[in-house]
């Protein structure tokens, strides 16, 4: 079992995180200083370097056509089902919200009025009164 | 002027308080009460004369309310058809040319065209009784009465009064639910002309205001869409047309009832009432209705919202018949949130479905 105390050895993990400038600079200081003293954990370091260095430096493989058409085609359908599947939601809460708000403004009461009391009696009795004597009407003195 | 209109209220008032208590009672005290075919033929011939005669007069109206009675004093001149009530130079109104208008402060406004019920005997004695009585003596002559009695509730609602000599009604009591006298009209001068009355000068030239006739097919789609449209109301009246009014109006809707003796119109608004509007209305309560009214004003008015709608009913009918009619309309607080989005919903359905 390796430890960061003066004497013991490195896990590989921690070298490759110091390789990888993971380490805070407390743990990186005691790393470097057992490298110094440890040429076991030195020579590993190295060697970790070296491979990464080599996997860096291969040349890049093309995948078959037929792999890349089926994935993208994958990507593409997944897009493109995803995309639907959002604008559905999209267009359902929209058609939801504009639903409710076509309700709402639908059943208003259309705010307040004022009834042209006046103007109706007037209508009332000269267009739609009638019977055995002509309707008494009285303007101007009840508050009407 | 003052004294001559309260000296003449004295004259006529007194008769009415001689003949309406204690509350008249029909012949007929049981079963279905039958009219009098003469006193129908009489008041009909009546209406029929006041329609084509050609006379000048003088009419006096009083109102009894909790307040005491209300006197007014008209000039009504009336020929063929036209018809022109004033009061003194306040205001004039009528029809010319089967053409309403109403003038006031030298301006003129034209009201549309005239669309009467008319005097239909079969609907006045379907719900009412009529009969004749003793004749009397009037300040304008001798004159036989005629009693129209409610069947249903068997108490007199009017006693007309025929002149014997012209052949007009000119004197009209009229009672309500208790049997009690709530308004009088009078001619306290009649004088017949041999010449047509004058039109108004300027009945072409005035603002117009242009009801739109409905049809029924109009009246039910405005029902689909929440107007109300009932086709009878309390106290037996029935829907007899519908017109709509002048956006200047609020876009309303004029619906006209009646039950063969009064004419009752109902006018509906969308929105709430603002009551601040309503200049010397005095709030009434009864049940779970809130209306507002004039009380002794003529004709009786009542207004009040309910379901989004306001409601002005204006009538010749006593007051008592508007508060049956009030009743049964929709009235109340205005809907609770998920109310209105249940009735929005409703409508846009309504609206948008295809076999409409």
């Amino acid at each position: 079992m390796r430890s960061f105390l003066p004497g013991e050895h490195h896990e590989e993990e921690r070298l490759s995180a110091l390789l990888d400038d993971e380490l805070d600079n407390e743990d990186a200081l005691k790393v470097t200083r057992h490298l110094a003293q440890c040429e076991s954990c030195m020579a590993e370091l190295e060697e970790l370097r070296s491979m990464r260095s080599a996997l860096r430096h291969l040349p890049a493989v093309e995948p078959p056509p037929i792999l890349f058409d089926g994935v993208a085609t994958a990507a593409a359908t997944y897009d493109l089902a995803a995309r639907r599947s959002r604008r559905m939601v999209a267009a359902a809460v929209a058609g939801a919200g504009l639903l409710a708000a076509a309700a709402f403004v639908a059943g208003a009461e259309g705010g307040t009025v004022s009834p042209p009391v006046d103007l109706f009696v007037v209508d009332h009795v000269t267009r739609v009164g009638g019977g055995p004597m002509v309707t008494p009407v009285d303007l101007g003195r009840r508050g009407s | 002027m003052v004294a001559s209109v309260l000296g003449v209220a004295f004259l006529a008032l007194a008769p009415v308080g001689a003949l309406a208590t204690p509350r008249t009672q029909p012949a007929e005290s049981s079963g279905r009460l039958r009219s009098d075919s003469d006193a129908v033929q009489r008041l009909q011939a009546a209406v029929e004369e006041a329609r084509n005669a050609a006379f000048d007069a003088r009419l006096l109206v009083v109102a009894f309310d909790t307040d005491g009675p209300s006197v007014v004093e008209l000039e009504v001149s009336q020929s063929r058809g036209d018809l022109r009530v004033s009061h003194g130079e306040a205001w004039a109104l009528g029809r010319s040319r089967a053409r309403g208008y109403f003038t006031q402060a030298g301006e003129l406004l034209q009201l549309g065209s005239v669309e009467s019920p008319g005097f239909r005997p079969v609907r006045l004695t379907s719900k009412y009784a009529v009969r004749s009585v003793p004749s009397q003596d009037l300040d304008t002559g001798p004159a036989e009465p005629i009693e129209v009695i409610e069947r249903d509730r068997q108490v007199l609602r009017e006693r007309l009064y025929v002149d014997r000599g012209t052949g007009l009604v000119v004197r009209r009591e009229t009672f309500d639910g208790a049997g009690e006298p709530v308004r009088l009209a009078v001619f306290t001068q009649v004088r017949l002309r041999d010449q047509p009355m004058r039109g108004v000068a300027a009945v072409d030239e005035g603002g117009t205001r242009a009801p739109t006739p409905l049809t029924d097919e109009s009246l039910a789609i405005l029902a689909d869409v929440g107007w109300r449209v009932p086709k009878e109301l309390p106290a037996g009246f029935e829907l007899q047309g519908g017109y709509a009014l002048p956006e200047s109006e609020g876009g309303s809707m004029h619906l006209v009832y009646s039950d063969g003796l009064y004419t009752l119109s109902l006018y509906e608004q969308f929105g709430r009432l603002d009551s601040d509007s309503l200049q010397g209305a005095v709030p009434v309560s009864w049940g779970d209705v809130h209306a507002f009214t004039w009380p002794g004003s003529q004709p009786e008015r009542m207004v009040w919202s309910g379901d989004g709608l306001t409601f002005t009913v204006v009538s010749d009918a006593p007051a008592d018949a508007l508060v049956e009619v009030t009743s049964e309309l929709p009235h109340g607080q205005a809907p609770s949130l998920p109310g209105r989005m249940v009735r929005g919903l409703g409508r846009v359905l309504d609206w948008a479905w295809p076999f409409n």
